[in-house]
């Protein structure tokens, strides 16, 4: 660890500085989290008391019906949203405790995302959509780089093409590039073969796991697709905000 | 007097308000007294009648009594003389206006009838033949009301710049009215003072109290004569 | 281990640009379209700038042209030596003018006037000038001795040029006839003609000696941009110890009625209006854009785009659109500015000069960019806040994200901005504070308009309406609505429209009254009781209207509830000032009120009882000075006669119409034996008429004087005409300009719609269905907004009228009606024509095209 933080240290809101116990094999540890919304002045717990462990590089499915939380989950994982109780650890940083600028860097540097509806920027060429991860982090060659991970995916020759001019799977595969483009510690993904037919799926499932094995990236996926959560190492299975089974696949 | 009857039409505005915008003298005095004289004092008084225009009224003068029947009337006053004076000037006062007011004015008894009018009818150019007329049908009207009353003409002249053929025709008007019938004149009323600036207002005719005491004298120089 | 993050990673400003620039390189049309509205904005804006710019300034050439030199400089005496040094060291150019009173002879037919002699030296009139028959004797005449004189003169005294005339002991021949004269004003060149001589030749007619009454005159040009005001302003007390007035432009404009602040506080109004039209264009094209690029902002921040970096992106790009946006709407104001005169050349009754304006500009720029700004940062700022979690979901904890405390200061900024730019409009801090007051206001009732009418419509849609309706009308309050946004852009502008239609309607009435038109030109006073039959028969057998008729009896007022002069002086508590009783008071009697009267105050008397007190009807100002109320008694010096009378109404009088008003008014059946006079107003249509009328009174009246206001009218005329065509033209053209902005506005909401509109047809709707639920929802919108921008309006224009304007207020229902229908079809035709795209092409390509 080197961070280095200017001023005086000293409230609660950078505890995870001194906290150091940082379990290297685990990439993410997530303790007693739970999510509530206020709703009508009622209390909505969407999670309740989650807590499971990631080890690094391997490969994990939280899986559940609809409306169970798993996306919900997804998001704190990722930084996305902010708990209401209970810790998220990534790569030994308590998200928790982070602004919401900090916690963009953290997944700037450490995550990758592929979701559902792709989330491509729609004004900017697929090359272009794979760059802005290298360029938000100032690295060189970025041209080169971001053509050489189309090109892993398959689509370096539809670079200048805009995400509505691809197809679903070709912009799935775009959003895979742009995933991997920080080389990330952890690669969530939000149901990524929801939106595509199953021979699209099983291309796109292929490339998210062969990359994800090339760079030893850690994998967490959502997914109702019993197949693909068949894939990975381990299943966490969600149900009404709470973790009801985490057991280890054949692949484990 | 003619900037005394137009300086209240304004160019847009037309303004029959009251012409003569500014005027600070006042008559009411007299006119007031005169009532009253009138009323308690006529069997005791004689009264003697200063009818023109806004010279006799004392157009601009911050006092009315400044203007030259006030300083005549004071004089009469402190030689316990047994004469009221009646100022019935009108600033803006035409020949054929006062023509047409002097009947109002007759109502009362007149033992001297002071006639001071002509200045605007000059100023605006009028034929010298209709002042004549008028001033002439003026003096009928008192003389056929009145026929005891003394006369008296105070002479005007118009400015130099009104061209000297108008000029000669317009001073001849009164020395030929007064021969004619018969009255006091004094040949001209701003003698010593027209022209001379200090001795008039701003606006170059109408005299200051210093100017209407020269007035007062001119005009007394002929009165006093009519009040023994 | 590579978890180091570096927090403090620097901004990469390169970056931010190239990301902003890409961001908007796809859908350019799309793009084209917001930027269309900024464009439009901003050339409604600089357009009428520049018009306004070089209106005013053309106005103001003309009302130069009213005294014809910057600086007139008169007093009735001559100067001294000192002042005549200081008299002639100032100006670039100086001319000299002595005036006077004489009576001019005519030898060829032997007939005298009285005239006003003007003897000229100097290059004046500096503006305009001596509008001469032939043209050239207007400056040649000053080369020998040679004399202009006034039309109506020579008509009377059957002159001709080449004559000669007779002033004082010289001869002059008539070089020209005089048919217009720049600082042709005051009353003494109605009373008397106006003939103009050279200066040299003044001396030998003799007329100069001393007792002459000379009006001594001293015009200045200025060629470099001297503060004439200044200037005059140092001067004053020099002049007035020397007794000598001045005129200026500025001095002139302001005495010659108001029509030139009227025409100056609606130019005002018309900018204020711009820059508002500007700003309703630029801000709800940035606000739709915004609002759209949140997807987009969600997926950067998910990628680790730092708020603000992405706020920073946007920002960036919407400096650029505004700023592109800016300069075309600039360029096209300019070539408006430059193509309209000359598109309408032949219908223009005079000539709008067509200077570029670079202040206009300038502003027009400015505004654009600061206004795109300010916009922008409403949505911009949530943007720092979007979750990017919005990725997952659309639209989480919306509702944190509307508390953000920095909206205020945004709103305050805008606020702000608006004040400051319209203080430059309308150079009053209270103005500018008011007018912004009113637009907030404005923009409330709307908003708050378009919040019930989704409350409402949320309430009312009923599950057994046709689908048709209920879709039509769910539209206006579903999620991603564009109800507050079009009602508040429609309604803005056609309040606008609106309210300028009124006031314009309102102060070309105004500006025509006080023309000449058929209002009195010709004044007859003098006349005495016996003659008053014999003029107006006289006046009706030469066919010339009387305009009006009227007896005045000159009066003081004595005392006024017992008080009088004397009793002001030694009780100083008195609130009577006292020139209420040194006033000679020239008062009429009738028995009703005129058209220029306005009762403000109890009951108006038309007849006496002539055993009990008079009640009389006081002008309002009099009540004032005179510290009069309704009952008051005041005891009225009628030529030594007292007449004891009340005070039974106050009254409002317009002042700024030709014709004679009155302070005091007598009712009938008292003043009927009083010695008065009497007033006759009418109207010559032409100088010859003016000309026979004249010599015809003068011959059987001679006592009769004449004020002959045609010559001093006519320029007057001619510059009021101006300014009632400029005020109509100003506000044609910011009324077509607010619906082209209207349109513009109306159209950016193209896309909001496209979405529902394919989806419905791709189950399979049909185009009579969609249509009628996409002109369901645009007449609704178009309809309700344009009806509460009416309402405003008239509110608004009743504001205006009395407050700023301060004329008598009236609006016409009928355009107003008229404008409501307008506005109601153009928007849903625009509504239509947003959808039609839909409707023409495959749902799918549009999808991909569009999305």
């Amino acid at each position: 660890m080197n961070i280095q933080w200017p001023g005086l240290v000293t409230t609660p809101a950078f505890s995870y500085l001194y906290h150091k116990k940082i379990p290297v094999d685990n990439i993410l540890n997530i303790s007693n989290l739970s999510k509530t919304y206020q709703s009508a002045g009622r209390t909505l717990t969407v999670l309740d008391q989650i807590n499971f462990s990631v080890a690094a590089g391997s490969t994990n499915a939280i899986v559940g019906p609809s409306g169970s939380g798993k996306t919900t989950l997804l998001g704190l994982c990722a930084g996305l949203d902010r708990s209401t109780s209970g810790t998220v650890e990534l790569n030994g940083i308590n998200l928790s405790n982070l602004t919401e600028d900090q916690r963009a860097q953290v997944r700037n540097q450490h995550v990758g995302f592929i979701f559902q509806n792709f989330q491509l920027l729609p004004t900017l060429t697929a090359l272009e959509n794979v760059m802005v991860p290298l360029e938000l982090r100032g690295e060189k060659n970025i041209r080169a780089r971001a053509l050489d991970l189309l090109d892993k995916v398959g689509l370096s020759e539809r670079g200048h093409h805009y995400p509505l001019q691809l197809s679903g799977g070709e912009q799935q595969r775009v959003s895979l590039a742009r995933a991997f483009s920080n080389a990330p510690r952890i690669l969530f993904a939000d149901e990524p073969t929801g939106n595509l037919d199953a021979e699209t799926s099983d291309k796109v499932i292929k490339l998210i796991f062969d990359l994800n094995k090339e760079a030893g990236t850690t994998l967490v996926v959502v997914t109702h697709d019993p197949e693909l959560a068949a894939k990975t190492q381990r299943i966490i299975r969600i149900k009404g905000g709470k973790l009801i089974s985490d057991e280890k696949t054949i692949n484990a | 007097m003619n900037r005394v009857i137009l300086s209240g039409i304004l160019l847009t505005a037309l303004t029959i308000a009251g012409c003569g915008n500014g005027a600070k003298s006042s008559n009411n005095d007299q006119n007031q007294a005169a009532t009253e004289v009138v009323k308690t004092d006529s069997a005791s008084k004689k009264i003697v009648l200063f009818f023109g225009d806004s010279l006799t009224a004392g157009y601009g003068l911050d006092d009315p009594a400044d203007a030259f029947p006030g300083v005549i009337s004071k004089r009469v006053d402190s030689l316990k003389l047994p004469y009221k004076v009646i100022n019935a000037g009108l600033s803006g006062e035409t020949t054929a206006g006062g023509n047409g007011r002097i009947n109002w004015l007759l109502k009362q008894k007149i033992d001297v009838f002071v006639l001071e009018l002509g200045a605007n009818d000059g100023l605006r150019g009028i034929p010298v033949s209709e002042t004549a007329k008028n001033l002439q049908s003026i003096v009928d009207k008192v003389k056929s009301k009145y026929p005891d009353a003394k006369l008296v003409l105070l002479g005007m002249q118009v400015p130099p710049n009104m061209g000297a053929d108008y000029s000669n025709k317009f001073k001849s008007v009164f020395p030929t009215l007064a021969t004619k019938n018969k009255m006091e004149l004094v040949p001209f009323l701003l003698k010593d003072v027209a022209g001379v600036p200090s001795l008039n207002q701003g606006d170059g005719i109408h005299p200051t109290t210093q100017g209407a005491k020269i007035v007062a004298d001119n005009v007394w120089a002929v009165l006093k004569d009519d009040l023994k | 281990m590579d978890n180091n993050i570096d927090f403090k990673r620097k901004i990469n400003i390169p970056w931010l640009f190239r990301m902003a620039l890409r961001d908007s390189r796809r859908n350019r049309s799309r793009l084209f379209l917001f930027i269309s509205a900024i464009v439009f904005g901003i050339a409604a804006l600089v357009a009428i700038y520049s018009f306004k710019y070089n209106v005013q300034n053309d106005i103001n050439d003309q009302a130069a042209t009213l005294i014809g030199a910057d600086l007139a400089i008169s007093g009735n005496k001559p100067v001294d030596d000192q002042l005549k040094h200081m008299l002639d060291s100032m100006g670039d150019e100086r001319s000299q003018e002595r005036s006077f009173a004489s009576m001019l002879y005519f030898p060829r037919t032997n007939g005298t006037r009285l005239v006003q002699i003007r003897a000229l030296q100097g290059g004046f009139p500096y503006y305009g000038t001596l509008e001469t028959t032939p043209e050239a004797a207007g400056l040649t005449f000053k080369k020998g001795r040679m004399a202009l004189v006034d039309k109506t003169l020579m008509l009377q005294f059957n002159a001709r040029v080449g004559d000669s005339v007779k002033v004082g002991n010289l001869n002059f021949q008539i070089a020209g006839i005089l048919n217009k004269a720049p600082g042709q004003s005051g009353v003494m060149a109605g009373i008397a003609p106006v003939v103009y001589i050279p200066m040299q030749y003044l001396e030998q007619t003799g007329l100069i000696k001393i007792g002459s009454r000379v009006n001594y005159s001293f015009y200045y040009k200025f060629n470099s941009s001297v503060n004439v005001n200044k200037l005059s302003k140092n001067l004053d007390p020099v002049l007035d110890k020397a007794g000598m007035r001045f005129e200026t432009i500025e001095t002139k404009k302001d005495n010659t009625g108001r029509a030139f602040g009227d025409l100056s506080r609606f130019l005002s109004l018309v900018g204020f209006v711009a820059l508002l039209l500007g700003c309703v264009g630029v801000a709800s094209a940035i606000h739709i854009y915004v609002k759209e690029k949140i997807a987009s902002i969600a997926i950067m921040r998910c990628l680790g785009v730092k708020s603000s970096e992405a706020f920073l992106i946007y920002l960036i790009q919407i400096i650029g659109i505004g700023i592109i946006g800016s300069v075309s709407g600039a360029i096209l104001g300019t070539a408006i500015q430059h193509l309209l005169p000359l598109v309408f050349k032949d219908f223009l009754p005079f000539t709008i000069s067509v200077q570029i304006s670079w202040m206009a500009i300038g502003q027009g720029i400015l505004l654009g960019v600061i206004i795109s700004i300010l916009f922008a940062l409403l949505p911009l700022i949530s943007v720092r806040n979007i979750s990017p979690l919005n990725t997952l979901r659309m639209s989480v904890d919306e509702s944190g994200r509307r508390r953000d405390p920095l909206r205020w200061l945004v709103y305050l900024l805008i606020l702000i901005f608006v004040i400051a730019f319209s203080y430059l409009q309308l150079d009053s801090i209270m103005g500018s504070i008011l007018f912004t007051l009113g637009i907030l206001i404005a923009f409330m009732i709307l908003t708050v308009t378009a919040w019930l009418l989704m409350r409402i419509t949320k309430a009312i849609v009923k599950g057994s309406w046709s689908y048709l309706w209920r879709q039509g009308f769910a539209n206006l309050y579903r999620p991603n609505n564009q109800t507050i946004i079009l009602i508040v852009s429609i309604g803005l502008s056609t309040m606008f429209i609106c309210t300028l239609y009124f006031v314009q309607t309102l102060l070309v009435q105004q500006v025509n009254l006080s023309s000449s038109g058929n209002q009195s030109n010709m004044i007859l006073f003098d006349i005495q009781s016996s003659q008053e039959k014999g003029v107006v028969q006289l006046t009706k057998q030469q066919g010339l209207p009387v305009l009006q008729q009227v007896p005045i009896v000159t009066m003081r007022i004595e005392q006024i509830n017992g008080k009088t002069a004397a009793d002001l002086t030694k009780d100083t508590t008195i609130k009577i000032q006292h020139g209420v009783f040194a006033w000679e008071y020239r008062v009429t009697f009738r028995d009703s009120l005129t058209s220029s009267e306005k009762l403000l105050d109890g009951k108006w008397i038309g007849q006496a009882d002539p055993s009990k007190e008079i009640p009389v009807s006081v002008e309002e100002n009099l009540s004032k000075r005179g510290n009069l109320k309704i009952g008051d008694k005041i005891v009225f010096n009628v030529q030594g006669v007292q007449m004891p009378a009340y005070v039974a109404s106050i009254r409002k009088v317009n002042w700024g119409k030709v014709q004679t008003n009155f302070q005091v008014v007598f009712p009938k059946g008292v003043l009927e034996d009083a010695p008065q006079f009497h007033v006759l107003m009418t109207h010559v249509p032409s100088n010859k008429v003016s000309a026979a009328f004249q010599q015809l009174v003068v011959k059987t009246y001679p006592n009769v004087s004449i004020i002959d206001l045609g010559l001093i009218l006519s320029v007057v005329d001619e510059l009021l005409s101006k300014i009632s065509y400029v005020i109509r033209f100003m506000s044609a053209f910011s009324i077509i300009t607010g619906i082209v902005v209207l349109i513009a506005s109306v159209r950016i909401s193209k896309y909001q719609r496209i979405q529902e509109s394919v989806l419905l047809r791709t189950l399979g709707a049909s185009r009579k269905q969609i249509f009628t639920i996409t002109a369901l929802e645009y007449w609704f919108l178009g309809s309700l907004s344009a009806l509460t921008g009416i309402l405003i309006a008239f509110a608004g224009t009743y504001f205006l009228a009395k407050y700023s304007f301060e004329i008598p207020y009236s609006v016409n229902v009928l355009p107003a009606l008229v404008l409501f229908l307008i506005v109601s079809l153009l928007t849903v035709i625009i509504g239509l024509l947003n959808s039609r795209g839909v409707l023409n092409k495959p749902p799918l390509e549009i999808l991909r095209t569009n999305a």
